[in-house]
């Protein structure tokens, strides 16, 4: 029995290994995707700081009615603001200005006579990319209410009050985040989406080719008709899926994680991403494969085509991208929610990544036992599938 | 030996094959005759074991199919209409590929596979990956794997089916040999030439059902025909018979 599995394992991986196409889909394509997202990873991570970092410009009208104390505070934030002749108005609403800053006549001398003195700040949120406007105006916020505690700590004092008392809480904010926190930011918003994709991509071809393929190329009678039981056929082709999409899982997740830390600090900021994520993710990731191969050839064998399978096994890639982008976006509340297949994961591996390596065995057992539970009531179910006459007469 | 007992398989209220029995002897060729939807296939496939029959038995050797499936698998080879290969595989590895299956290895697996390269003249492609093969290599491969254990049965449907004249010349060349072999041979055919000059002993089967059985003599005598395509026509039923056969096999 177990000869036969091993003869249609090895024949499926020889005949596999040996289709380029297969390759490029099982193997190559799912390392790029790993690959991109560790790169694009720190890049945007150091991209987004850098950019808080940058000086910043800031076109004004009315610059003549602020005094010097105001424009020194400004610059002390890397704030430089430029006479800006024209409608300001319509330069920032067209997004060619991020922000804007019109200053009213008279704005000094209310400050100095102790008068409430207004400033209009004029922003779009949407002006120089995803995250542009919001840098500026976060950072002009932030110093003019400096300005303002500074103005408001000076009328006090000269009222000869302790200045405390307009502070009453003193807030003393300390990011802890360690590098592998720092690293695992944006890690803990794109690894879980990866689980999903990978697994479903690693496993799409092959599952296809062992099942819809055998029956297009009139190979499958032939397979049939020989002493091969209907469990060891599909335990023999499970074998070959199942080692054709582990191994892009591995890679992927090494590929992830070399990425990571291979880019030079200027790009990471020293922030590396811990080993143990790429263990914890193949742990929980390879018997999710399981349970994904087995719907992948549960769905395919029962098309006559490849080209049918594909269309078929449509749905199984968007079932698998969801729960992934579900585990990125909303993590799981309770530990239990673990024991969902491909959520479960996916969480778990994000949460890895957002507390820098932090293992929860909880959660990794309840996900390993998800996809475990989910693989075997799917094998209960091949199985009705993998029945002679079905295979070679159901589409 | 193949022995086919009152076996059935319906589709509905279609009867694909319905009582259909006869005998296999070792060492002669028996044809299965009838035309396109006569229940030709469905029945080799139900005496293959790849189709369960609603009732009735075969039994490969003594080994019955639907009791023990395996051991009746492992005493026949089965060429099917399909000749599919793969072709990111040479010749070779296709044929050792089926032959471990029969519980062959090392040195045995390999003596076998020359065998059937060198019997089936395979030496100049058995290294080749077969993706590009003619039909008639295809056929090659796909009647090696069938042999590579070395069975003693032997059930092939419609063999010569889509080939060359050279390519069915060598066909039924090794449908010959077979039979000189001292194996038993089963095969499918609707070419009445192809049947009258192989068969020792022909079945004729028409709407599931077994008209006849005999050599082809007998069944030219039984009819008073000359040649077997009238004596067929006549134990189909006339041109009536042929065509409600072809309508139930579109219904199938």
């Amino acid at each position: 029995m177990l000869n036969r599995m091993i003869n249609i394992w090895r024949k499926e991986l020889m005949d596999s290994t040996r289709d380029r196409r297969a390759l490029r889909q099982s193997i190559l394509i799912p390392i790029i995707i790993g690959a991109f997202y560790a790169v694009f990873n720190p890049i945007l991570a150091s991209s987004i700081s850098a950019r808080a970092q940058d000086p910043v410009s800031i076109p004004v009208q009315g610059i003549e009615n602020v005094g010097q104390d105001f424009i020194q505070l400004l610059g002390q934030f890397d704030i430089t603001l430029e006479p800006y002749d024209g409608d300001l108005e319509a330069a920032v609403a067209s997004g060619d200005q991020e922000a804007g800053l019109i200053i009213p006549a008279g704005f000094s001398s209310s400050i100095e006579s102790e008068q409430p003195a207004s400033l209009t700040l004029l922003m779009n949120q949407t002006a120089g990319g995803p995250m542009g406007g919001s840098f500026s105006t976060e950072r002009l916020n932030l110093a003019i209410k400096t300005y303002n505690e500074q103005v408001a700590v000076a009328r006090v004092q000269q009222r000869d009050f302790d200045p405390s008392l307009l502070t009453p809480i003193n807030l003393d904010a300390r990011d802890l985040a360690s590098p592998e926190q720092l690293a695992g930011r944006f890690a803990a918003l794109m690894l879980p989406i990866l689980v999903g994709v990978i697994v479903v991509q690693g496993g799409l071809f092959i599952a296809i080719d062992v099942t819809a393929g055998e029956k297009e190329r009139g190979t499958l009678e032939a397979l049939l008709v020989t002493p091969a039981s209907d469990i060891e056929v599909l335990i023999g082709k499970l074998a070959a899926v199942f080692t054709l999409s582990g191994v892009p899982l591995v890679l992927t997740f090494l590929g992830f994680w070399l990425g990571s830390n291979l880019l030079p600090d200027s790009i990471s900021n020293g922030a590396v991403l811990p080993f143990s994520i790429v263990i914890v993710a193949v742990l929980v990731g390879l018997p999710l494969t399981l349970f994904i191969d087995m719907i992948l050839m549960i769905v395919s064998v029962r098309t006559k085509a490849f080209k049918d399978a594909q269309s078929a096994a449509t749905p199984v890639i968007f079932g698998c991208m969801i729960p992934g982008f579900a585990a990125a976006f909303i993590p799981p509340t309770s530990v239990a929610a673990h024991i969902i297949p491909i959520y479960g994961a996916a969480a778990v591996v994000g949460g890895m990544a957002t507390s820098g390596g932090v293992v929860n065995p909880t959660a990794i057992l309840l996900s390993v036992t998800g996809s475990l539970i989910g693989a075997a009531i799917a094998f209960v179910i091949a199985l009705r599938f993998f029945n002679r006459e079905r295979l070679l007469y159901s589409a | 030996m193949i022995q086919v007992n009152d076996l059935k398989k319906h589709y509905g209220t279609i009867k694909a094959v319905d009582g259909v029995s006869f005998n296999c002897p070792d060492g002669q060729i028996t044809g299965l005759l009838g035309p396109n939807g006569a229940g030709k296939s469905t029945t080799l496939r139900m005496i293959a074991g790849l189709i369960k029959p609603m009732s009735g038995t075969v039994l490969i050797d003594g080994h019955d199919v639907a009791a023990d499936p395996q051991t009746a698998r492992a005493t026949i080879g089965v060429q099917s209409d399909m000749i599919g290969v793969y072709p990111r595989l040479t010749p070779r590895e296709q044929l050792r590929y089926y032959g471990c299956f029969y519980n062959l290895s090392g040195q045995k697996l390999e003596d076998r596979v020359n065998a059937v390269i060198k019997e089936f003249n395979m030496q100049e492609i058995a290294d080749r990956r077969a993706e590009g093969f003619s039909r008639g290599q295809r056929q090659k491969i796909v009647l090696g794997r069938a042999l590579v254990h070395d069975p003693r049965n032997i059930i092939m449907d419609e063999p010569t089916n889509g080939l060359d004249v050279m390519a069915v010349r060598e066909t039924r060349d090794t449908i010959r040999m077979f039979r000189d072999q001292g194996r038993c041979v089963l095969f499918s055919t609707h070419y009445m030439d192809e049947a009258e000059r192989l068969c020792d002993h022909i079945a004729i089967i028409v709407e599931g059902k077994i008209v006849a059985f005999g050599t082809p003599s007998e069944l030219k005598n039984r009819t008073g025909q000359s040649n077997l395509e009238d004596a067929f026509v006549v134990l189909a039923g006339g041109r009536e018979g042929l065509l409600r056969s072809e309508l139930s096999q579109q219904e199938v």
